[in-house]
């Protein structure tokens, strides 16, 4: 997936760049991503899944 | 295991064991250690080494008798390894050097050594290294004792001189020669060493604490060597009664050899001959050196890409393991560095029948995995694909049992992986089997449960294999049919009660031999847990001289049978291994392989080696079938659904959930991405289900592209598609991790009511 200009479809609110929270591992941490600012709905690119997100997961199963 | 039981496991690996050699030298040499340095033209570091085993160079390369010569492994193949020649010409090449003195700490104890023979001045010369300080009292005026009375050929007195100069780099050492000692009460100290020769004064400290006696004093005409040796054991005990007071007596030395390689692979390669045996050249004394083969046990390494790609010595993956699955309980700080291998574990089995230990590293792995999936530090998520597979297999989609019109004498199981390849397989053996054994054959579609062993999850593989036993014991107990390695493993090692038998075993009894003339050379590949089926190997290799084939053996194989890289579900948790041991596999050999694993036939026909399955040659002719690429992973799926519905001529499937009924386009390039990172169109079909019923979907309005996730297993699977005509969804893209988003509403949907 691109760059999209993303819109939460359930609230037809532009989302925006908002802290999410993550837990794996036993472990949490958080990031900033596209959100929509009604419900929630979070938005994860192909590049930060397999780049930043795999290499968190590597890191907190070897911890 | 407990962690006592990796410690003890560990300590029983022969890795960094003394070689042969070594064992058999009375002082102990590192003649691995030295070799490695010189066959770099490391002389000085060799000499280090060697000087730190034996305190007098010199002398010591000088008088003793060589035992290491004939222990060497080489006498075995040509000649052995000049290892005193070796030795000296380390002494000669650092002849002008001033030797480096390390000196640690002055400690606050005082050692007296009465003696100045071979025994007292190695003792002296070892305690003064340690930071002791030593006060030598020798009545002649000449130290060394018996050492001037060798043969002048044997030892020149310039030799003895060089090496008794090395004392007095020692800051800690005093020595004082002509002093007679008449009683011990003139001089303080806190330990006493007596060591006057043979028939000397023991100034009747004998029984008294903290006094000692050594050398010819006590074993009268022992070897110089011995003497030296005696020297250096008792500077650890007079140190150990300073620390904590101990009175102990000389330890007995073994020279039991405990590993020596075997000698077939070593390659002759004849000694050196230098120009003046007298005085070996920097250049002549190298090239002997790399003679050595530094006898050292890596052999579950030399057979294991695992352990060969983790460059480790084989005790520290132990206790790395152990480190990994006790990180929590003993707060190791990063010990789970350790996972990735414990994970990475094909389970193959080759590294238990070569260690010489008797270490079953299989065992560790697949325990390792167990424990820590059940304390939760296991990334379970890694296998959840294959543990879902499994309950495909085993659930109502996929799973059948077509009993027989009598008593069932034979349970045909073919495992769940060989009608997910091709259908085909096993309607034509289930086809054979109906015509050799009518009314008494049963067929039982299902998995064995080795995902979940692979997997680390106890519960789901216990459930699998009641399973497999509660069918068997339904049916009266038949014998069980196995065309699959794996199943036989499985079924060898958790359904010991059943009694089986392998297809491949009945097939050879009953195909009769064709003789069609036919001269086709091939190699079998046998699949890794075949090496516990030696039966089932045979019967192969029957078969297919039975239809005329020429078996070309493969370099590794039988006991040696490599795995294809689909064993303990190595792929997610270590891609690269995989790719590295599937390419391996491919070059085995030149000619077209053939197989009786569904596993390896696929994993090999995906690396694009040709390979058959054996029902392929026996059913199918052969042809081009080698060549068949493997279905994608929800074609195998497909199959399988299909093959329970052909069976069964009715359609006994689960009734079809919803988003099975989407109707989803996607390209040729995705299906292979989804095929690499195991991403079923089901799933997809499933997100998008999911998004598009509960409205918590993304919208881009200039491209008009939608996205979903949702969780499925232990996974979030994300899509991206646009809405066709027609209901269609055309996905665009699919991708998936492990970490779970927390406090959204698009995951909470896939969790029990009552925990959202």
């Amino acid at each position: 997936m691109m760059q999209n200009n993303w819109v939460c479809n359930k609230c037809n609110a532009q989302m925006e760049v908002r802290e999410t929270s993550f837990e794996y591992m036993r472990l949490s941490f958080s990031m900033p991503l596209p959100r929509c600012p009604i419900c929630g709905l979070v938005y994860i690119s192909e590049e930060i899944a397999k780049e930043k997100l795999a290499k968190v997961e590597i890191e907190l199963e070897e911890k | 295991m407990n962690p006592l039981e990796f410690s003890e496991t560990a300590s029983k690996c022969l890795s960094g064991a003394p070689p042969p050699c070594s064992c058999h030298c009375p002082l102990d040499v590192d003649v691995r250690g030295m070799m490695e340095k010189a066959q770099k033209g490391l002389f000085s570091a060799a000499l280090r080494i060697y000087k730190n085993f034996v305190v007098f160079p010199g002398i010591v390369s000088h008088i003793c008798g060589e035992p290491c010569a004939n222990a060497c492994v080489r006498n075995d193949v040509d000649e052995p390894l000049s290892i005193k020649a070796l030795e000296r010409t380390c002494i000669e090449q650092n002849a002008r050097k001033r030797a480096e003195v390390f000196s640690v700490g002055e400690k606050d104890k005082d050692v007296l050594i009465v003696g100045g023979g071979m025994s007292a001045l190695s003792c002296a010369a070892k305690m003064a290294q340690r930071g002791y300080r030593v006060r030598l009292l020798e009545r002649q005026q000449k130290l060394g004792g018996r050492l001037w009375g060798c043969d002048e050929r044997t030892l020149p007195a310039e030799v003895i001189q060089n090496d008794l100069m090395l004392l007095e780099d020692l800051k800690l050492l005093t020595i004082e020669t002509g002093v007679t000692v008449d009683s011990l009460d003139a001089y303080e100290s806190d330990v006493v060493l007596i060591a006057t020769g043979e028939g000397g004064d023991t100034f009747g400290a004998k029984g008294k604490r903290g006094h000692f006696f050594i050398g010819s004093l006590v074993n009268a005409r022992q070897s110089i060597i011995q003497s030296i040796r005696d020297g250096i054991d008792v500077s650890y005990i007079l140190e150990n009664y300073l620390k904590v007071g101990w009175m102990e007596s000389l330890p007995e030395h073994s020279n039991e050899i405990k590993f020596a390689p075997t000698t077939e692979n070593i390659i002759a390669r004849p000694a050196v001959r230098p120009d003046n045996p007298a005085a070996w050249t920097a250049n002549e004394a190298k090239a002997e050196a790399t003679r050595c083969i530094l006898c050292d046990c890596h052999n579950c390494v030399d057979v294991c890409d695992m352990l060969k790609s983790y460059r480790k010595n084989p005790k520290k993956t132990i206790l790395d393991a152990r480190d990994s699955i006790y990180k929590n309980a003993f707060d190791l700080y990063g010990a789970g560095k350790g996972l990735r291998q414990i994970m990475s574990c094909s389970q193959c089995g080759r590294c238990v029948s070569v260690c010489p230990a008797g270490i079953d590293m299989r065992y560790i792995f697949s325990d390792s995995k167990h424990q820590m999936h059940q304390r939760g530090d296991l990334p379970d998520s890694l296998f959840d694909f294959w543990v879902r597979d499994m309950e495909f297999s085993n659930g109502d989609e996929a799973s059948l049992l077509l009993e027989a019109d009598g008593k069932a004498e034979y349970l045909y199981f073919p495992g769940c992986q060989m009608g997910a390849s091709d259908p085909e397989y096993v309607k034509a053996s289930w086809a054979w089997m109906n015509q050799e054994f009518p009314k008494s054959a049963t067929l039982s579609l299902g998995c064995c449960g080795a995902p979940a062993f692979w997997a680390g999850d106890a519960e789901k593989h216990l459930e699998a294999v009641a399973k497999i036993r509660d069918t068997w014991n339904g049916l009266g107990c038949p014998t069980a049919v196995l065309p699959c390695p794996n199943c036989s493993d499985m079924f060898r090692t958790h359904l010991p009660e059943i009694e089986t038998v392998s297809l491949w075993e009945l097939m050879a009894d009953r195909i009769p031999k064709k003789y069609s003339g036919r001269t086709t050379a091939i190699s079998v590949f046998d699949p890794c847990p075949s090496k516990y089926c030696p039966e089932m190997q045979r019967s192969v290799r029957q078969l297919l001289s039975g239809d005329g084939y020429d078996i070309r053996e493969l370099p590794e194989q039988r006991e040696a049978a490599r795995c294809c890289g689909y064993g303990g579900l190595i792929y997610t948790p270590n891609a690269e291994l995989y790719g590295a041991m599937t390419q391996a596999n491919a070059k085995l050999g030149e000619l077209d392989f053939v197989t009786y694993c569904t596993n390896c036939r696929d994993t090999l026909a995906r690396s694009n080696k040709p390979a058959f399955h054996m029902l392929d040659i026996l059913f199918f002719g052969g042809h081009d079938r080698a060549l068949r690429q493997p279905p994608d992973v929800t074609q195998r799926r497909r199959n399988r659904e299909r093959l329970k519905r052909e069976l069964s001529g009715t359609d006994k499937g689960a009734a079809a959930e919803p988003h099975k009924a989407i109707k989803l386009v996607i390209s040729g390039q995705l299906r292979e991405k989804m095929d690499r990172e195991l991403i079923l169109e089901y799933d997809i079909a499933k997100v998008i289900f999911e998004g598009e019923k509960s409205g918590y979907i993304g919208r881009d309005p200039d491209t008009d592209s939608y996205f979903a996730y949702f969780p499925i297993g232990g996974l979030t699977l994300w899509v991206s598609y646009r809405r066709g005509s027609e209901g269609q969804y055309i996905v665009e893209n699919a991708y998936a991790h492990r970490i779970h988003i927390i406090n959204e509403p698009v995951e909470k949907r896939g969790l029990p009511d009552d925990a959202k």
